[in-house]
């Protein structure tokens, strides 16, 4: 021991100096790790919060529960116990993901089309965004199987307002009642004025429109609308969506699940929304959520995509190959490799909602472009559609979960950018098309 | 010239591993200390560099070496990331970048190793051999001797 001292405190003088310095850093390193390793957890000030399995219901103001997991609101007037995580509802104003970006070449755009030989058929997908534009011929004939909204409720039963065609009325009376709720509340309750869910609803499942069609043209949408016409929604009306799909998972067979939007809450999957997604993706579906727009910086994988039966969904260029400059990189703060994967994102031309202000593609007012990654989730979702055609042909009857299935088949095929491991970038690559 | 080198490689592994360090906590404590005491051992490299004299006594050389043979797998696995997003990403210095940290790390962690079996441990004087094959012979000539 003696000898080790002397080592460290050398042979001349000094020593004592240099053990003063090795226990400052020491001690400074400890500090840091501690700090890191607990966060202040208790609740100090009063606000809304939600909390995932709160240590009373009392605390609660609304909750949702997903199987075994209850999701809480909280109005807080006192403090939480220490050690209860909390997210606030100030940071959940959350967006979705795409926006309009002028293709590089007026000629050159990537038309989503999957190989044809899977169509999506008998696959329903269920699709959280702005709504639907319902009369848009890429979905003419039975593409949408129900259509739910957050922004309203039924006067009688108090549920959320749906519509299943064939069963509510005709499509005249949809538009009426639509167009009715616009004019006394400012906002549609299924119709889509933003125009996000079309394009991303156009790209799964789009019948043919001027030589574009989607990746899974046979495929169903289930579409449940949680955002307003200025592409934002609240952390309720997202949960609220959330609880929907969850409900309606074995009642309408949904195998894929598409969330082209997420909030930045800088979670370890343990938040509200990632918690809802997850417990979803529990029953065998397929969740895809958009990384994030965050650009080329690590740590920006936002909530639902990092939870981590979610699937983080990253964009490329499909004219060059490059990581899109906006797609959000990983690890997720508590150091998983997100996202898990990357598809094409930018320009992809799709259905364009007439209600709408998106500029039309080449004067097409059925067709848009927009880029992002909520743009290359849809792809995905797309592919997840396809993919789950084949599975219930020759992987369901051998027993394979659908989900576990899905990844060994693109573990397998995927194009690699990183030939060695799953990184912070591209995840295991790019999806491949079935 | 070589010593400034070895004295700034060693700086930058040995940040690259403290940051490694903080990062992993969450996940793994015992993965922490690993790679805490890898970056502490470049600093230890640094001290070295400058001083000529080593802060862990003989019987540690193969905690050493652990550390400098962990930091070299960090070092490939930082040159695979670089290398694998050449034209990948619209900013096309930061995968060179990558790679030539990468590489950096990976020379330090080496010359570290040739030290070990050369003139750290005071096989062949104390501070004495900066040269690897200055050192490996030292290093030949004494394990033939006790052969």
């Amino acid at each position: 021991m003696r000898r080790v001292l002397r080592s460290i405190g050398g042979e001349r003088s000094g020593g004592f100096s240099r053990a003063l310095a090795l226990a400052s850093a020491i001690l400074i390193a400890w500090v840091t790790l501690s700090t890191i390793a607990n966060p202040p957890t208790s609740y100090e000030k009063q606000g809304v919060a939600y909390l995932v399995n709160p240590p009373s219901i009392d605390v609660c103001s609304k909750t949702w529960v997903f199987g075994e997991t209850t999701l809480c609101k909280s109005t807080l007037s006192q403090p939480l116990p220490v050690g209860v995580r909390y997210w606030e509802s100030a940071t959940a104003f959350i967006p979705v993901l795409g926006y309009g970006s002028e293709p590089s070449s007026p000629d050159v755009n990537f038309k989503p089309h999957g190989k044809g030989s899977y169509t999506g058929q008998g696959v329903v997908v269920a699709v959280v965004d702005t709504g639907i534009d319902y009369m848009h011929p890429a979905f003419e004939g039975d593409a949408i199987i129900e259509m739910w909204t957050v922004l309203y409720r039924s006067g009688e039963s108090g549920q959320f307002l749906h519509w299943v065609f064939g069963v509510n009325g005709s499509m005249t009376d949809l538009v009426t009642l639509d167009r009715g709720l616009r004019a006394i509340h400012g906002e549609y309750a299924f119709m889509d004025e933003n125009g996000h869910g079309t394009h991303v609803a156009g790209i799964i499942a789009g019948r043919p429109v001027d030589g574009f069609v989607g990746f899974a043209p046979n495929a169903k949408l289930f579409i449940v609308k949680a955002f307003l016409k200025n592409g934002t929604a609240s952390m309720d009306m997202v949960l609220d969506a959330l609880k929907i799909v969850y409900d309606n998972v074995e009642r309408l067979s949904v195998k894929v699940l598409n969330l082209s939007w997420g909030a930045l809450l800088n979670s370890d999957g343990s938040d509200p929304i990632s918690v809802a997604a997850g417990e979803i993706a529990k029953k065998g579906v397929l969740v895809f959520a958009a990384a994030g727009n965050e650009g080329n910086m690590p740590f920006k994988i936002l909530s639902p995509a990092v939870h981590p039966k979610v699937l983080a969904i990253g964009a490329v260029d499909p004219e060059t190959g490059q990581i899109a400059p906006f797609s959000s990189w990983g690890t997720t703060v508590d150091l998983r490799m997100k996202p898990d994967f990357v598809t094409a994102g930018v320009s992809i031309v799709s259905a364009r909602s007439n209600a709408s202000g998106l500029k039309p593609w080449k004067g097409d007012s059925r067709l848009t472009y927009l880029s992002g990654t909520s743009m290359a989730t849809a792809v995905a979702s797309g592919i997840g559609a396809e993919y789950a055609e084949y599975w219930a042909m020759f992987e369901a009857p051998l027993g394979r979960n659908l989900v576990e299935s899905f990844l060994k088949f693109q573990e397998a095929l995927v194009t690699r950018y990183n030939p060695h491991y799953k990184d912070f970038i591209s995840g295991l690559g790019v999806l491949k098309s079935i | 010239m070589i010593r400034a080198i070895l004295v700034v490689t060693n700086m930058i592994s040995g940040f690259i591993l403290l940051l490694l360090s903080v990062v992993w906590f969450r996940i793994s404590v015992l993965a922490t200390l690993i790679l805490l005491l890898a970056s502490f051992d470049q600093f230890e490299d640094v001290y070295f560099y400058v001083t000529g004299r080593s802060v862990f006594p003989r019987v540690m050389a193969g905690l050493d070496l652990g550390a400098e043979i962990l930091q070299f797998t960090i070092a490939v696995a930082i040159f695979v990331l670089g290398a694998s997003y050449v034209g990948r990403l619209e900013n096309t210095i930061m995968p060179y970048l990558t790679m030539l940290a990468g590489l950096m790390v990976a020379f330090s962690s080496l010359y570290d190793i040739s030290m070990i079996f050369s003139g750290k441990y005071g096989y062949g004087g104390r501070g004495g051999v900066l040269s690897l094959e200055e050192g490996f012979k030292e290093y030949r000539r004494r394990t033939l001797r006790r052969v």
